[in-house]
């Protein structure tokens, strides 16, 4: 059975938790609440029609009832072709459409009162769309729905959906709402160092400064995030790439084996058991673990091999045999999965299997730095010192004081804004003048300045994300920008009133815009998908989508105005549009503007200059609510002081943390770390810190 | 037909002391067998053209033949079976480019990637998979007959495709996921024919350790395997064995040949590069080389010579190559594809300068009875159909080439729209499908629409 309802970002879920969970519900919701300005519902709700707490609780319970855990007791009073064709809806239908056919916020035409024949002329005719479920961002495909499905579906649906707000079923499939012990959520697995882990690793290990992965081939994207282990695999090109890396380091290690850090790990002279010294060292080091007996014998004859036949192993005693040793044995070291997956697969304890100690160690390392495990906590690993809850909060506050690790979690931020090096688009240079990689860099330090800036300088506070009435700028990007004043090569603290905040970044508004224009499109939905973590249904296949004629007559807004007239465009574009046109202070390089300048693109021709019309609602933020805002600096004050956007933030770092496409297992830890994040009244680094609290930090399934 | 390639261990040491102490452009090195002459091998050529062209809709979806439209036109004469032939069909300004070749050329009018995801990351998704986890150049260089023949069981080239390129912006995939394209020529030359980049290791009597390594590998993930895993990590783990397999295959192929090896020619790797175009960037340079525009010439003219080298070499029988990618910025071409002008023609133009250029060198290719162009099947597609109206009706699809297994050019197949009772032309799987009957894989339906057979007319 597909799973149907991956609770991604805690709208659902918090909801359901906190229902359900009387001791934490009422201090969690007042102080999320409290910064809602008119809803009074706990989180945003992405059902139009289920839109009280109990009912989305009702909703999440049901999404359950066809987990394989599913008794067959628990449908006995539901006629046996409802049942089946309640598992094709789950299985097709149900995150666009509603538990009980009353659609989303996406797709908000209810289906629950269309007739059999315009159901089965819909479905049966593989019409209906294909995509990416709104929620969980799982692939469906309804449209292989036809024949006896569609007639089963048409149904389930005309008989009023029987079962699929049974409360008995709730109860014995154990769906009891969290509790703080949220189980072990995700899966074992192997998890591929990414191109900026593999080189950080590697050059920690050695005290190398080398650039290794240029042609590695870049990773897949989960929703900004390059560290998703579900969505990676080991090709021939990449072990092509793996090993010419692997015989660069060599080659450096070689080099360097009289001194700095390699000598002083070693400590032996050049000799056979040397060899072996290096072998136990950095092979502990390469593996984040020691190797086992067996390992080294066997890794040691990687280094051995071109021993001549009848040679003792007095043939090492000479600087250039040991050289030529470790020539020949390190890339067996480097080009092993021990060292190219992080391993998250845990020793068996109960019903989950918790994270041995390396692998915590592992964990910790690559989570708060981004790099290879340090002294410390390997020997924390060694002396089983990493076991609790709190030793493993005080690696990470460890790790969070020193420069790498804020550096690693400025990373977590340009993931999560979907707007690292690689994305920031180019620009048509004949009307961006000044723009090019040295403004798309200096974009990138003042996005990663900004949030250590926040983070461990400032207030740390979630709110100072939004509405921080400053911005970090060098001289570059400041130049750029057209702000004066500023003269260092560093990033510093900049008081302006053109920027400030995550809604201002030059970054997020090139990558969302195009060569030429900006795109309010596209940035209202980073926006809805990025920040409210309400992901938008997949675009229509059938549907023509043609981009508006350039028109000088008219901003961006007016050319775009087909969305709210044509009823078919609205139904997704007023979740998004006035949040992009809000942003429309700034141009397509992120630069700030009064006026919108309209050109003729062939000419190059400067046509006209019209106002920029800023104003507009935002919708269903938190829950049904509405929130009207007069330019950016109050759609920026409506992001600060949601309820989605924050929970949102916690359902990214946790993504980032994990490391694998969320399920609705994940419900609950993330509601765990939404009350950690509520109780520290959402200061950024308990946030950070308190993902170490959660029993799904170390436990699998 | 079926050769193996000799492991001869002794030689391939000698070659990788060569790889390790002399400049990679300047030697010689083995190459797997050729074919026999008058043996004609079946190859494919996938080329991707980023964000569709001009190809209006009437206000049902069906195509205007308005002036300027993509499709060439010309005298329809019908075959009652589902598709009209046009004989020498008239170019228009979109497709005047292809006048040089126009003789090698299969238009295609009425496929419609009817079921998968809309506009662009839509169609990049489903247009080689037929909404399924692998592209059809996956599936044949899987295949032991095809890719199983040779050194690389398929190659994926890109000239700036991973430039500012979003996660979903490519077509080619293995498994569900997407694979990206290699951007740069001369460090996929190097890697292909098993040279060194610069400042490796170098190591006494040249050797090698990559098989023992590979050897090692086997075992450890045997041994992870022995864990009870899901079977996400399974499938992850074989993957990962297939690669290992592929790295022996490679490294045992390229052991073959030696003295064996034809001087000169194609297999003469000392004559790739001839202008010594460097690629590889310096340490903390951004962009890289390879990504600048000012280099995409030079980038896209040594992809198209290694594709000729690789397919006419027998290095590989599938390929594939995209010209940036969807939603290119690459000069605008996205902005500039949603209007129909001159600015648009010219763009695609200079995309389709490289295609050309790729035909005439593979014409010009001895291969089998006749030519490289007469034994390859070149598939050139697009994620979109109408740039402006980012629709999948109607797709700008053509075919190059393949004449020694009995496909024409110079002529236009014109699917009936009512073909498949749904007034919409073809579903575009059946050219997938007919694609891999071309090259040997013979099966009856690709990807998941419920669709099967091949597309009619290709060999009529």
């Amino acid at each position: 059975m597909v799973k149907k309802l991956t609770l991604v970002f805690a709208s659902l879920g918090l909801a359901a938790c906190v229902a359900n969970d009387p001791p934490t519900s009422s201090s969690s919701a007042q102080q999320q609440s409290s910064s809602s300005e008119q809803s009074s519902e706990v989180s945003s709700s992405s059902v139009t029609a289920i839109s009280s707490s109990s009912s989305q609780a009702q909703m999440v319970s049901s999404s359950q009832s066809s987990l394989p855990t599913q008794s067959s007791s628990s449908q006995s009073s539901i006629p046996a072709t409802a049942t089946a064709g309640k598992a094709l809806y789950e299985m097709y239908c149900l995150e666009c459409h509603g538990v009980v056919g009353a659609g989303s916020i996406k797709i908000p035409v209810p289906i629950k009162d269309a007739s059999f024949d315009s159901i089965m002329a819909k479905v049966d005719g593989g019409n209906m769309p294909t995509g990416t479920g709104p929620l969980s961002g799982k692939e469906y495909s309804p449209e292989q729905c036809e024949g006896e499905c569609a007639t089963n579906v048409a149904n389930y649906i005309t008989s009023g959906f029987p079962g699929a707000l049974d409360n008995g079923a709730e109860q014995e499939l154990g769906f009891n709402g969290c509790s703080d012990v949220e189980g072990a959520p995700g899966s074992r697995a192997l998890r591929l160092l990414t191109r900026r882990e593999y080189e950080n690793s590697i050059n920690d290990i050695f005290g190398l400064d080398l650039e290794l992965t240029t042609n590695f081939p870049p990773e897949g994207r989960d929703h900004g995030f390059t560290n998703n282990a579900d969505i990676v695999q080991v090709t021939a090109l990449h072990l092509d790439n793996y090993y010419d890396a692997a015989s660069r380091v060599t080659a450096e290690v070689q080099n360097r084996l009289n001194s700095g850090l390699i000598r002083e790990t070693l400590n032996c002279s050049a000799n056979y058991h040397c060899i072996r010294t290096f072998v136990e060292k950095f092979g502990a080091q390469i593996f984040r673990r020691p190797l086992q007996g067996h390992e080294i014998d066997e890794y040691l004859a990687f280094f051995t091999v071109l021993r001549p036949a009848g040679q003792d192993d007095s043939y090492y005693n000479h600087s250039d045999r040991f050289k030529e040793a470790i020539g020949v044995g390190l890339p067996s070291l480097l080009m092993s999965p021990h060292f190219l997956y992080r391993k998250e697969l845990g020793v068996k304890d109960g019903d989950s299997y918790r994270l041995d100690d390396y692998e915590m160690a592992t964990l910790i390392a690559y989570t708060f730095t981004g790099t290879t495990p340090d002294e410390m906590l390997m020997q924390a690993a060694r002396n089983q010192q990493l076991r609790t809850k709190a030793q493993f909060k005080a690696h990470a506050e460890r790790l969070l004081a020193t420069e790498r690790g804020q550096a690693q979690m400025a990373h977590f931020a340009v993931e999560w804004w979907d707007a690292g090096l690689e994305l920031i688009g180019s620009k048509n240079p004949d009307f961006y003048q000044g723009y090019g990689p040295e403004v798309i860099q200096a974009m990138v330090g003042e996005m990663e300045a900004f949030f250590k800036h926040v983070v461990f300088e400032s207030t740390g506070k979630f709110q100072e994300l939004y509405q921080p009435g400053y911005t970090m700028l060098n001289k570059t990007l400041a130049d750029f920008y057209g702000i004066s004043g500023v003269t260092s090569t560093e990033f510093t603290k900049v008081v302006t009133d053109q920027r400030g905040g995550i809604l201002s970044f030059g970054g997020i508004m090139a990558s969302n815009a195009s060569t030429e224009e900006s795109s309010p499109v596209k940035r209202g939905v980073f926006v809805r998908e990025q920040l409210m973590c309400d992901p938008l249904p997949p675009l229509p296949r059938d549907v023509n989508i043609p981009n508006p004629d350039l028109d000088p007559t008219k901003p961006m807004r007016e050319r775009f105005e087909a969305h709210s007239v044509n009823p078919n465009c609205w139904a997704c574009h007023k979740f998004f549009d006035d949040i992009g046109y809000a942003m429309e202070i700034y141009d397509a390089s992120g630069k700030y503007r009064e006026r919108e300048k309209m050109y003729d693109w062939d000419t190059h021709e400067l046509i006209s200059e019209l106002d920029i019309l800023t104003s507009g609602k935002v919708i269903n933020i938190d829950g049904q609510d509405e929130h009207f805002f007069d330019d950016l600096k109050g759609l920026s004050a409506v992001m600060a002081n949601a309820d989605s956007t924050k929970s949102c933030m916690t359902t990214q770092y946790y993504r980032y943390v994990m490391g694998y496409k969320l399920q609705e297992a994940d419900q609950c830890a993330i509601s765990n770390l939404n009350k950690i994040f509520a109780d520290s009244e959402f200061d950024i680094q308990s946030l950070l810190l308190g993902i170490t609290q959660l029993d799904s930090f170390s436990l699998r399934q | 037909m079926n050769k193996t390639f000799r492991n001869t261990r002794r030689r391939f040491v000698k070659n990788a002391i060569v790889a390790g102490t002399m400049s990679p452009l300047a030697m010689k090195i083995a190459q797997p067998v050729l074919a026999a002459g008058g043996d004609n091998k079946p190859k494919a050529l996938f080329v991707y053209m980023p964000d569709g062209v001009y190809c209006p809709k009437h206000a049902d979806g069906t195509t205007s033949d308005s002036e300027g439209a993509w499709h060439p036109t010309g005298t329809e004469v019908a075959t009652g079976n589902g598709y009209s032939i046009v004989n020498n069909p008239t170019l228009n300004s979109m497709t005047e480019a292809f006048a040089p070749i126009k003789e090698h050329i299969t238009f295609l009018q009425g496929l419609d990637m009817k079921l998968g995801g809309g506009s662009h990351q839509g169609g990049a998704q489903k247009v080689l998979t037929g909404n399924g986890d692998n592209s059809l150049d996956v599936i044949l260089g899987k295949q032991d007959a095809i890719g199983g023949q040779t050194p690389i069981r398929n190659i994926n080239l890109g000239c700036m495709a991973n430039f500012q390129a979003g996660t979903t912006d490519h077509v080619h995939y293995l498994n569900g996921v997407s694979i990206k394209p290699e951007d740069d020529p001369v460090a996929a030359f190097n890697r292909i024919y098993g040279l060194s980049s610069s400042g490796g290791v170098s190591n006494p009597g040249g050797y090698d350790p990559r098989k023992d390594i590979v050897s090692r590998s086997f075992q450890e993930i045997e041994a992870l395997m022995k864990n009870d895993l899901g079977m996400d990590e399974r499938i992850k783990l074989q993957t990962h064995v297939d690669a290992l397999n592929d790295l022996q295959k490679k490294l045992d192929g390229v052991a073959v040949g030696g003295d064996d090896a034809p001087a000169g020619g194609l297999c003469d790797i000392s004559s790739f590069n001839p202008n010594k175009v460097e690629t590889a960037s310096a340490d903390g340079i951004y962009p890289p080389k390879i990504h600048l525009e000012e280099n995409f010439t030079d980038i896209a003219n040594l992809q198209t010579d290694l594709i000729t080298r690789m397919l006419g070499c027998g290095m590989t029988r599938v390929a594939g190559l995209q010209m940036s990618h969807t939603t290119s910025n690459f000069k605008s071409h996205h902005s500039i594809s949603h209007n129909f002008s001159q600015a648009w023609i010219n763009s695609l133009n200079y995309f389709y300068s490289f295609l050309i250029k790729l035909v005439n060198d593979m014409k010009a290719t001895p291969d089998g009875s006749s030519n490289l162009l007469d034994n390859t099947l070149i598939y050139v597609y697009s994620c979109l159909s109408d740039g402006k109206l980012h629709d999948h009706r109607d797709m700008p699809f053509f075919l190059i080439g393949g004449h020694n297994f009995g496909i024409q050019g110079n002529r236009k197949l014109r699917y009936d729209l009512n073909a498949e009772g749904d007034g919409r032309g073809v579903d575009h799987t059946k050219l997938l499908v007919s694609i891999a009957k071309y090259m040997g894989h013979d099966i009856d339906k690709f990807g998941t629409n419920p669709v099967s057979g091949e597309l009619p007319g290709l060999y009529s």
